[in-house]
């Protein structure tokens, strides 16, 4: 009774209510346009990595610094050896040392490998010494300093502009999807329930809860590290969910009105029974989302702590806002109806008449023809999924109208892309002494080895640094780097050994992503080296092997997690044990066509033209968890209010396939609206530049219409068929211990079934067997 | 029947979550070093000499794809108001990895009269110059050119304003031969093998400018040395002396020190004067000089106030005779027309050395002699940048 005391509560203190809402949107509006300040541009590894370890001790004990620009010139005029080629780069480049930051330069003057091969394209390497977050946000100021030269077209790349940029398309994305989203959900919502105000209320709901959940981002994001892309999908989750729920609710207090209550028994109704509905959906979107706090991953984590937020808000917005709305606004929540409008009203037709209980007697007539085909076609949707090839982001998921993915694609047309994405081994000793003559002889066997695979480019290290070089003469030179005086050798073994430390960088004669890459990386790991000598691997192909492994070691427990708690919240609601694990195995199909999707379109580049974007050629790694944990929650949310319709039909009627019919279609309006909603809002994530949204986007869409449609209409009626009353088994002993939960649509019987003959009464569906519910008693399937 | 059709579906799921891992690793690896069979210790090998390998003209006049490499000249200069001048004028070329060649280059001129020694230095990293053919060597930085083929070598040089009003501008020409040391090949132990000859003895003509006054050469002796090789400096250093006798002999000395000051070799050449069937890039006769021919014994100290360094300042220099190898019994006596030569060369080649303008006095076969010579001393400042 908790929720319709609520309801009561809400209704007598609807102002108060009211205006503690407009007080916490009025103070989130200021914060919005703010939100991204305290959030992290990376987030993609992981502290505990193999490659982040090894990232922070070349960090502190070599100084290696990362935080790179790369500024490409270009000329069709000049070769790169011209004296004004390279003058206009020095006048290009002059200002630097005035900038913000210290910066250091490596010319392509001074390493011939950054001149492409036809000499049209140089590089310029300028290291901002500041950690990477901190370079990254004052990259405008420090750009100022670098001039744009008269003869040669200069684009700007590296990482630093990677994030840069990742930050400002960011901003332009939400902007964009919010323009998108904000009307045509307006507009789905007033064709769903016929009222331009029914309508407008749960985008009114919807977005005070983003305001809130932007606001409250803005605020976590000082207290712990959250990832930038958290933005983004708050938003599109905020809005679907708050979308959703509001529908669910204002949907609700409409039936209530017209069943003739007064305002506040209608409000608090709603709040027992659509209010209770939506907590308890809110409550399996949670447990999904709450899957990932268990990654080490920041983006994951980022991503499940906004989630839990997101639901949160959205479930309280909806519980207590849109009640204290629906009290003020009452009866006129009827205003504007386009029955009115149009001057056309069509007397509803009784549940076992609608198209959704047709389409389920239909189905569950010939249950194995529909289930086989459909089974098939989800799999076929989701076989692409096979060829999965996982990668980090980089600058690929950037629309090749912005800069940093200029850049990227001029290193990746006229160099070889390793050259700047190394593989870094770090060495180490447990003595204070990696250049004692043992070692050095050690290293220089290594290297050598390293040299001889076919794989390898080239080696970069302190025993190879000079071919012309004999170990002895490196282990005499070493052998006190203070009487050293040759210069470069001098500066080289500076920046690659010191103290315990020294650093063997490995070009690949394949892109970072390569599987050849990939590999060689595995061998070097799998090596030792001797004398005690201790490896790390890190770079960028170590950094994206790890952070698959790392996500996919630790993802089938956060997916156990989901599962088993999603099962036991459903086991809870539904007193099965077969009815959880069929909804478990239903999303899982929906989800697992949308992941063949996701690799149709974005890995292997289908739809790419339609779409607007560049194939990526593969899947970044925390995507599929993200759209799991999402589409877990969303999915289920659909589940519980279709089978709970389900069970409160059987509950009554004992027929199990009228009573599929019955859920359906008294759900078949709701869920339909409310994935359409959110299928609209997750579509104007595709407007977004960024493919990782963009893909997000497309892939929870395509779930949640998957799901909303092929799955609910054909697959769960086929299944509920062919499964007949063992949908419904359970074990005596173990609903005699679980706790009694149900949802109160069960409790405020509808006023059509109060007058019927008996309670009891069942709604049979044309054409569908009637089943005497003395066959059929929980726990004794006959 | 039911219960077929469940676990079918299951095993299709399960099989396609599954495939989320199919980024398999490979368990390859790189074999584990052996064991370092002289572990604790560092086996000093000698690089070169490079048997069968002669050095030719004009093809190793060219810059090399070697380590290092140096075309080093020092002269002796008399100008047309009497006046004696010093100049050393150098050009380095480094190849480091695959990077393009680094080029240093030193230019030094001693005003012994007025006590006056001007350094310039410059580096540049310029494009891989073609090795070998016929064209000689012909190097630019911004501090001149040095051009030279078949012993006429062009050399132009001008110190910046800041510096001075100091400029060289020669032709310099063989009159005698090469003379090729050692067979044309010598070691720095495991510092890496050399290749080296000199022209002891070429004619400067031209002008130079001091302190701002243009002088004809009147009268001189250049003495130029040309080295690559995959060597490189291990910390010790050396002391170079180069020596033209009034008689027309000459002389070269090299002792090579390690990084403790003990000595670990001493060479040299003694060039007999070719009064006959002398020619342009042929090699002359060369006495090879070894330890038990050379005595150097340093008799004074100099201590630059500049860098603090102390090195040796004049010396005392016996050349044992030898009748059946024609070599004389000489004991010379080097003096720099002025202590304070050092070269603060640390912005281009990242040292410090000392390389001075010397006159020579002493006793070839008991009889007086005179001369002059320039001697550099590596390795005694160990401030490197």
């Amino acid at each position: 009774m908790f929720f319709y005391s609520l309801g009561r509560w809400v209704y007598r203190h609807k102002w108060l209510v009211i205006f503690a809402w407009l007080l916490a949107v009025g103070i989130s509006l200021p914060l919005v346009p703010r939100v991204l300040e305290p959030l992290k541009t990376g987030g993609f590894a992981n502290p505990d990595m193999e490659s982040a370890k090894a990232a922070a001790t070349l960090q502190a004990n070599l100084g290696y610094n990362s935080s790179t620009i790369v500024v490409f010139y270009q000329s069709d005029k000049f070769r790169a050896t011209d004296e004004q080629f390279i003058q206009q780069i020095e006048t290009s480049l002059a200002d630097l040392k005035n900038a913000p930051f210290k910066t250091s330069l490596r010319s392509h003057t001074v390493d011939p490998r950054q001149i492409s091969p036809d000499g049209k394209t140089v590089y310029e390497l300028v290291t901002v010494e500041a950690d990477n977050e901190t370079a990254t946000k004052a990259l405008p100021d420090i750009l100022k300093h670098i001039k744009s030269p008269t003869d040669l077209k200069m684009t700007i790349g590296g990482g630093l502009a990677f994030y840069n940029d990742i930050e400002m398309v960011s901003q332009s994305d939400l902007g964009r999807a919010e323009i998108v989203a904000f009307p045509v959900a307006i507009v789905a919502l007033a064709l769903a329930f016929g009222s331009v105000v029914a309508g407008v209320l749960p985008v009114m709901v919807g977005g005070a809860g983003v305001a809130v959940i932007l606001a409250s981002i803005f605020a976590l994001g000082h207290i712990t590290d959250l990832s930038i892309f958290v933005v983004n999908l708050a938003t599109l989750l905020g809005l679907g969910l708050g979308l959703d729920y509001s529908l669910f609710a204002a949907s609700r207090f409409r039936e209530e009105l017209a069943r003739g209550r007064s305002l506040e028994e209608a409000v608090a109704i709603t709040l027992a029974t659509a209010g209770k509905a939506v907590t308890f959906s809110g409550l399996t979107v949670l447990i999904g989302l709450s899957g990932l706090l268990i990654f080490q991953f920041n983006v994951l984590r980022s991503v499940g702590i906004v989630g839990i937020l997101v639901v949160f808000v959205s479930v309280l917005s909806s519980i207590t806002l849109l009640p204290a709305i629906l009290s003020v606004v009452g009866y006129k929540i009827n205003a504007l109806t386009f029955a009115g409008l149009l001057r056309r009203n069509k007397p509803p037709k009784p549940p076992e008449e609608g198209f959704w209980a047709r389409l389920a007697g239909l189905v569950m007539r010939r249950p194995f023809t529909i289930f086989i085909p459909v089974l098939l076609l989800l799999v076929l949707l989701g076989l692409p999924f096979l060829g999965i090839k996982f990668s980090s982001p980089d600058e690929s998921i950037l629309p090749i109208s912005v800069q940093s993915r200029q850049a990227y694609d001029i290193l990746n047309r006229e160099f070889n892309r390793s050259e700047i994405i190394p593989i870094l081994v770090v060495v180490q000793t447990p003595k204070n002494n990696i250049l004692s003559p043992d070692n050095i002889y050690y290293l220089s066997e290594f290297a050598q080895q390293l040299q001889q695979d076919p794989r390898v480019a080239r080696v970069d290290s302190i025993v190879t640094i000079e071919p012309r070089l004999s170990l002895v003469q490196y282990q005499i030179l070493y052998s006190d780097p203070s009487r050293l005086q040759d210069a470069y050798l001098r500066e080289f073994l500076n920046g690659f050994a010191r103290g315990n430390t020294t650093l063997i960088s490995i070009v690949s004669k394949y892109s970072p992503n390569a599987q050849e890459t990939k590999d060689l990386v595995s061998k070097i790991r799998n090596s030792t080296l001797g004398n005690g000598l201790t490896l790390q691997v890190t770079g960028g192909t170590a950094g994206i092997m790890d952070v698959v492994d790392g996500i996919y070691s630790v993802f089938p427990y956060a997916g156990l997690i989901i599962v088993v708690s999603t099962y036991l919240v459903l086991l809870v609601l539904l007193r099965s044990i077969v009815l959880p694990l069929k909804a478990i195995l239903m999303n899982a199909l929906s989800i697992l066509a949308s992941y063949g999707m996701l690799v149709w379109v974005f890995q292997e580049g289908n739809l790419a033209n339609l779409l607007n974007f560049k194939p990526l050629g593969f899947i970044e790694p925390s995507l599929p968890i993200l759209m799991f944990c999402t589409l877990f929650g969303l999915s289920m949310d659909y589940e519980v209010f279709l089978l709970s319709r389900i069970k409160e039909n059987y509950d009554h009627s004992g027929n199990n396939s009228a009573s599929v019919a019955i859920g359906l279609q008294k759900s078949g309006k709701i869920i339909t609206s409310a994935a359409l909603i959110v299928v609209v809002v997750c579509l104007s994530f595709v407007t977004a530049d960024i493919v990782l949204v963009k893909a997000l986007g497309l892939g929870v869409a395509v779930a949640v219409g998957l799901d909303a449609t092929i799955v609910r209409a054909l697959l769960v009626p086929a299944t509920m068929r062919l499964l007949g009353n063992w949908n419904w088994y359970a074990p005596q002993w173990l609903l005699r211990i679980l706790p009694e939960t149900k949802l109160e649509t069960e409790v405020f019987i509808p006023p059509v079934l109060v007058g019927s003959p008996s309670s009891s009464q069942v709604l049979i569906p044309p054409g569908l067997p009637n089943r005497n519910q003395d066959e059929i008693k929980q726990g004794q399937v006959k | 029947m039911k219960k077929i059709r469940l676990l079918l579906i299951s095993l299709v799921i399960t099989g396609l979550l599954g495939a989320c891992g199919s980024d398999s690793a490979t368990k390859e690896a790189f074999p584990t070093p052996v064991t370092n069979p002289k572990a604790g210790e560092i086996v000093l090998t000698t690089a070169g000499p490079v048997p069968g390998t002669v050095v030719k003209f004009p093809e190793d006049e060219a810059p090399h794809n070697n380590l290092t490499e140096w075309w080093y000249y020092t002269g002796h200069i008399i100008t047309t108001d009497g006046q004696r001048y010093g100049f050393e004028y150098v050009t380095f070329q480094a190849l480091r990895s695959i990077l393009p060649p680094l080029y240093a280059a030193h230019f030094a001129i001693t005003d012994p009269n007025h006590k006056v020694f001007k350094v310039e230095q410059t580096t540049r990293v310029g494009d891989k110059l073609t090795s070998g053919g016929s064209a000689g060597f012909d190097l630019m930085t911004s501090l001149g050119t040095m051009r030279g083929l078949n012993g006429v070598d062009y050399l132009k040089a001008t110190m910046k304003k800041e510096t001075g009003q100091y400029a060289i501008d020669f032709v310099v020409q063989e009159t005698q031969g090469v003379a090729l040391h050692g067979g044309g090949q010598f070691t720095y132990g495991p510092g890496g093998n050399s290749y080296y000859y000199s022209r002891p003895r070429m004619t400067p003509t031209g002008t130079i400018t001091v302190d701002g006054q243009t002088k004809t050469v009147k009268e001189g002796v250049v003495w130029f040395d040309h080295q690559w090789g995959d060597f490189i400096p291990m910390g010790g250093g050396w002391d170079w002396f180069s020596t033209q006798l009034d008689d027309g002999t000459s002389l070269m000395l090299y002792q090579l020190r390690d990084d403790q000051g003990k000595l670990l070799q001493v060479f040299g050449s003694y060039i007999p004067f070719c009064q006959e069937s002398c020619q342009s890039n042929k090699p002359l006769k060369v006495v090879d000089l070894g330890l038990d021919n050379i005595v150097i014994t340093p008799t004074s100290q100099w201590v630059s106030p500049q860098t603090g360094t102390t090195y040796p300042s004049t010396w005392n220099v016996k050349i044992k005779a030898n009748p059946q190898k024609a070599i004389p019994e000489l004991e010379l006596n080097y003096k720099p027309t002025m202590p304070n030569q050092e070269l603060d060369t640390r912005a281009s080649t990242a040292t410090i050395y000392w390389e001075g303008d010397t006159i020579i006095a002493g006793t070839k076969n008991g009889k007086p002699i005179n001369g002059s010579g320039y001697v550099e001393l590596t390795g005694y400042s160990k401030t490197y940048n």
